[in-house]
């Protein structure tokens, strides 16, 4: 593990974070704060047009943010481009070249880190043949192809754009299965945006919820969802004070309502712990609920830099 | 699943004679072009040598001939509607300088298009700049090696083309097209086309999407093409002087003597004892400082549009 003994505890730190396309636009990212441990599996999630592509550009360094700041493992956004591998959502790749070619380019541009073995092994799996064109190949196939290109470059932090929208089951628990045991072995630091939540449920340990362009949810998925109950009972949402509501729904005559518990829950209320999926859909449901990032996940005080 | 394949960094393809890395790159991404940019310079190169070699032999012999007369006729001969395609040496000696020409147009198509706004339109402009490679260093690449390649190929094209016309240019019919030529080959030659790169450059990296950047491109190489040779500012109001031309017949004796102005009366030739005529261009005093002032002028162009580009790339990417 000598190669995470560099990596600092905090993999992702953003602050007051902005990025706005154009002045008259509406902005994609507003006021983001939050950090991201290393070492994490986490999850970016959030509606279509929430800003997840737009925070993942902006840490890979192929944007400028317009506001605030953010830092990549320790650096700023591009300085270390060898050890960030980022995926983007059409996953760009040359359709001229022959997938030995798209490979052989990754050992060029990362002549430091390039494992060519474990990214043959990775095309080879799906079947692939190395002479075959990209113009030619479907479009899980494809992914195939650049997942191989980002993870070739064996990075310390992932930075993936609805890594697996396109692929079959079978192929996508076949990568998934791949992501995380280099993932597991080499420590390295996910943070992937997708829609499908069961995906998410198996692999991520760690979430970050956007909305209209700002966190407003984030820190270890057990404790997120420790963090809330799902109660159902007789009475009204205010009768759940103290506690924050975040969604309450009347069914027949009582109420269902996802809460974030301050002290013991009344026992005349039946609580139950929310799954993944119920936690997100009551977020995604009510956006005026209150943020809340657990401690390891929330920016850090304005910390001093040189 | 997770066996530790630690397997040996990959043999090094480090060798001092094969390219890799970003070189190795754009030269892969852009193998067609490059061949099509070869083929061309070939063919040129190949024309122009013809030109001072055999195709010359019959204009020459009119010129021994009857003089300035013969050459007259020879460039009349087979005229047809569209000079370029007359077969008439006059007209032939032209038809690399257009050919240089187009190659500089579509050296600026090029450029904004596959070279770069191809590559910001499909998103594989990111693939790159998430490799080891920095956006700066990933244009520093697109722009170095088209130029290298480009500087050579015109550079021999301009040297091949500056000895057909010391050797042949007294073939020509005097007038305004022969001047253009003469004050238009060389270093500018090879200048025009590195404006032309560095210009479609930044219009793909601005426009970033083809084929307005394709459009525009052209427009904008227009423009430097329209004021090469005859209308930059610096040069003033008036066109480039009229190199001088001499012309003179040898008698039978080997003296040199004036034109009898014969035209293409054999007899009279005779008469006057005419055993041959030579023809010649000087070298204008001019045209140095003209050229350098105009190579100059197209390298600042150059060096700001490059300029241009880095911001652009700068202040788009982290």
């Amino acid at each position: 593990m000598s190669s995470t003994s560099t990596t600092p505890a905090v993999a992702l730190a953003a602050t007051g974070l902005g990025k706005r396309y154009g002045r008259r636009a509406a902005p994609a990212l507003e006021d983001c704060s939050f950090r991201l441990p290393a070492g994490r599996i986490s999850a970016l999630v959030g509606p279509n047009g929430a800003g997840k592509s737009t925070l993942l550009a902006l840490a890979a360094g192929l944007l400028q943010p317009t506001a605030g700041t953010l830092t990549v493992l320790g650096a700023a956004p591009g300085a270390l481009r060898d050890r960030v591998a980022y995926l983007g959502q059409n996953k760009p790749l040359y359709p001229q070249l022959t997938i030995a070619d798209t490979l052989r380019m990754g050992a060029e541009l990362n002549p430091a880190r390039w494992d060519a073995a474990y990214a043959a092994r990775i095309v080879e799996e799906g079947a692939l043949r190395p002479g075959q064109r990209i113009r030619g190949l479907s479009g899980g196939q494809r992914t195939r192809v650049a997942l191989a290109l980002a993870l070739g470059k064996r990075p310390d932090l992932m930075l993936l754009d609805e890594p697996m929208a396109d692929l079959d089951p079978l192929a996508r628990h076949e990568l998934m299965g791949t992501l995380m045991a280099d993932a597991a072995e080499r420590g390295t630091t996910v943070l992937m945006s997708s829609h499908i939540v069961s995906e998410l449920a198996d692999v991520c340990d760690h979430l970050l919820l956007l909305g209209g362009g700002r966190i407003r949810l984030g820190g270890g998925i057990d404790d997120l969802l420790a963090a809330h109950t799902l109660v159902t009972g007789r009475g009204t949402a205010a009768d759940l004070a103290p506690h924050t509501v975040v969604e309450s729904r009347t069914a027949g005559r009582g109420l269902t309502a996802l809460i974030r518990r301050e002290g013991p829950v009344d026992p005349a209320w039946q609580t139950e712990e929310p799954s993944l999926e119920e936690l997100l859909l009551a977020h995604l449901r009510s956006p005026d609920a209150p943020a809340l990032l657990t401690p390891a996940t929330t920016a850090a005080p304005l910390e001093v830099r040189a | 699943m997770s066996t530790t394949t630690l397997t040996a960094p990959a043999p090094s393809r480090r060798t001092a004679t094969r390219p890799h890395g970003l070189v190795w790159s754009v030269l892969r991404l852009h193998r067609t072009a490059l061949w099509v940019w070869l083929a061309f310079v070939v063919a040129t190169a190949g024309f122009l040598l013809w030109l001072t070699g055999p195709a010359a032999h019959d204009a020459q012999h009119q010129l021994e001939t009857y003089g300035y007369a013969g050459v007259l006729e020879a460039a009349s001969s087979s005229a047809t509607l569209f000079s370029f395609t007359s077969g008439a040496y006059n007209d032939l000696f032209y038809d690399p300088d257009n050919l240089i020409t187009l190659g500089g147009f579509a050296v600026a198509l090029f450029a904004a298009g596959p070279l770069i706004g191809r590559e910001l339109e499909n998103g594989t402009a990111q693939l790159a700049w998430t490799q080891s490679v920095s956006p700066a260093r990933w244009l520093a690449a697109k722009l170095a090696v088209p130029a290298c390649f480009l500087v050579l190929g015109n550079g021999l094209l301009a040297a091949l083309y500056h000895h057909l016309w010391s050797a042949h240019s007294n073939l020509l019919v005097a007038g305004i097209t022969p001047r253009a030529l003469y004050f238009s080959l060389g270093p500018a030659t090879v200048a025009a086309p590195l404006l032309g790169l560095a210009l479609g450059a930044l219009i793909g990296l601005t426009v970033r999407r083809t084929l307005p950047a394709l459009a525009l491109s052209g427009f904008v190489y227009f423009l430097v093409y329209a004021f090469r040779g005859n209308h930059w500012p610096f040069q003033g109001r008036y066109t480039q002087p009229v190199p001088t031309s001499n012309s003179w017949a040898i008698d039978t004796t080997g003296a040199k003597v004036p034109d009898p102005d014969c035209y293409l009366d054999r007899g009279c030739l005779a008469s006057h004892h005419i055993a041959r005529f030579a023809r010649e261009y000087l070298p204008s005093p001019d045209y140095w400082p003209r050229q350098l002032l105009e190579t100059g002028v197209l390298l600042t162009l150059t060096a700001l549009t490059i300029t241009a580009a880095f911001t652009v790339v700068r202040h788009r990417a982290a």
